[in-house]
């Protein structure tokens, strides 16, 4: 009887072991933290589908990539941002809007300023002009 | 396509909406007012680094799809660096008709996991160039 029990508490000591062990691998997996109350204000300018914008009217929550340049004068990577219009759901080709917008990544929002010109682009299409009105924190 | 010819498989982290958008259409489609191309990561790390900023080790739940596409024609897909160096194809609405997902399933995706789904993407392949 004593045998039972000392293979069955040897068992669940194994099983124990490797749900923490698998747990913490897990844990310990490297994750880039960003706080979700950054958030910008921002200024839009959709260029019309003459100029080389969209076919299609955008809805607000729509993903993209932000495309600016930095102080340093360096052209940068494309960030994805999430924006959400102010006062409207739609904007047609060629309309403008305020938005606000929120990047996965932390490093845009650390390097982007108020006043600063940047792009939408979707691939290499540049789908609208903007300006930065204001940081959130 | 002849089965032999330089083949690029193409990853893409989906939601479980997008999920179901699959199996009902069997395609990926775009939505309307959001991105007019849908973007592929050229590599799985690549793939999985954008899942990572987008939740998943916050508990967000995500599957991976994949595709494959011809070398030859890499010069008609838009591309971008976004997100600090995640590479991403771009597929139009016209270029989206012409691939088919495989689902892969849910990530991550361990090592061996990863070494059964290449098989399985080039089984697809293999039957569908047919």
């Amino acid at each position: 009887m004593w045998y039972y029990y000392a293979e069955v508490a040897y068992n669940s000591t194994i099983i124990i072991l490797y749900t923490i062990g698998a747990k913490s691998m897990f844990e310990n997996h490297p994750i880039t933290e960003k706080p979700d109350t950054e958030s910008i204000e921002v200024s839009l300018h959709f260029r019309d589908t003459n100029e080389g914008g969209r076919n299609s009217s955008v809805k607000s929550g729509y993903r993209t990539q932000f495309h600016f340049v930095s102080d340093e004068g360096l052209d940068s990577n494309d960030w994805t941002i999430a924006l959400q219009f102010e006062g409207t759901d739609w904007v047609h080709p060629g309309g403008s809007v305020q938005a606000n917008g929120i990047f996965l990544c932390a490093e845009p929002f650390q390097r982007v300023r108020a006043h600063m010109r940047f792009q939408l682009r979707e691939g290499q299409k540049i789908v609208a002009d903007g300006e930065v009105l204001s940081k959130y924190l | 396509m002849p089965f032999f010819e330089k083949l690029i498989i193409l990853w893409r982290v989906i939601s479980i909406e997008e999920l179901k958008d699959i199996h009902t259409y069997k395609k990926l489609r775009l939505h309307e007012g959001g991105f007019e191309m849908k973007p592929f990561a050229s590599s799985y790390d690549d793939a999985h680094k954008f899942a990572k900023l987008d939740g998943l080790y916050r508990g967000k739940k995500f599957f991976i799809v994949a595709t494959i596409i011809n070398e030859l024609d890499i010069e008609s897909y838009q591309r971008a660096t976004v997100d600090g160096g995640i590479k991403e194809i771009c597929l139009t609405k016209d270029q989206l008709a012409l691939v088919n997902p495989v689902i892969l399933g849910k990530m991550p995706r361990s090592k061996t996991q990863q070494r059964l789904d290449l098989i399985k993407i080039f089984i697809y392949k293999l039957f569908s160039s047919k």
